[in-house]
């Protein structure tokens, strides 16, 4: 019994690493597809669904996120504001000039909920103002 | 001690246990961290962009987007057509346009309009303000159409 088990121990071991090692590999495939394919990146509020769009403008980056939510709501970078506070905020910043401002609105919002964030940012004069779109599926190039 | 010195080590195998769980791991992180959707943008006026593009003898062109889906075009004189195809062909390709929005009208319509309207290659195509149903009948007057009207400060 202790003559077989010793046998059969370090051959089990080394038969489970080989059945292994073609899941290494798949996993690894997996691993190196979504390193590359995919973009790490802030994603909006997951309730926020972006308008879609077949722009052929590319990503731009913003250094201001500024979300308007179905409702209406606004967040800036993630903090809810109303759109006195935006303002106080917007004019906190020291140059305005050498911010790029993106907008992220759902696409079921209203243009008067627009219109009380784009209110707000006309009063700066920023380098740019950008509404952000999404590629419609399947026309991603 | 010289012959413990001398014995080589037998060396381990290296369990791949291990390494699959680090890239296992490593998988998880990336599967939900990343991001397949691309985000393209649509440029809209800033105040400093409208004082550099725009020239203050010059009106510019409206396009009222009305709930119902017709549009106002309006240039000398407003006129309304029953979907946005047929007020392009109307559109002067050498003069600004703003586009302005009925209050209720949602984004996707906007990025919609915005989008067809960039294919023109107009000079600009900028978003004016939101209107509420009894100012979309009065903004595409001329007197209203001024660029302060436009982009109230």
């Amino acid at each position: 019994m202790l003559q077989s088990h010793s046998l059969l121990t370090p051959h089990a071991s080394r038969n489970n690493d080989d059945n292994m090692i073609p899941l290494i590999n798949i996993v690894f495939l997996l691993l190196i597809f979504f390193m590359v394919a995919g973009q790490i990146r802030a994603l909006p509020n997951a309730e926020l669904i972006l308008p879609k769009a077949a722009l052929e403008q590319a990503e731009g980056q913003s250094d201001l996120r500024l979300e308007v939510s179905q409702q209406g709501d606004m967040t800036l970078d993630g903090i809810a504001c109303t759109a006195e506070q935006l303002a106080t905020q917007l004019q906190a910043l020291p140059q305005p000039s050498s911010v790029a401002v993106g907008i992220f609105a759902d696409q079921r919002a209203t243009a008067a909920a627009l219109e009380n964030a784009l209110a707000v940012v006309r009063q700066f004069s920023f380098q740019s103002v950008r509404l952000y779109a999404e590629a419609p599926e399947g026309s991603v190039k | 001690m010289s012959s413990l010195a001398i014995t080589p080590r037998r060396a381990r195998p290296i369990s791949l246990t291990a390494l699959i769980d680090v890239v296992f791991i490593l998988l998880m992180f990336f599967m939900l961290t990343s991001s397949f959707s691309q985000w393209l943008t649509l440029p809209l006026a800033s105040q400093s962009a409208v004082t550099t593009n725009s020239k203050s003898d010059e009106l510019p062109q409206l396009l009222v987007l009305h709930h119902d889906g017709s549009v106002t075009l309006a240039q000398d004189k407003p006129a309304r057509f029953d979907a946005l195809e047929q007020a392009i062909g109307q559109i002067d390709h050498s003069s600004k346009l703003v586009v302005l929005p009925e209050a209720d009208i949602q984004v996707q319509r906007i990025v919609e309009v915005m989008t067809t309207l960039a294919t023109l290659e107009l000079p600009a195509v900028t978003l004016g303000q939101a209107l509420s149903g009894t100012d979309a009948a009065t903004a595409v007057a001329p007197p209203a159409r001024s660029q302060s009207a436009l982009f109230p400060e």
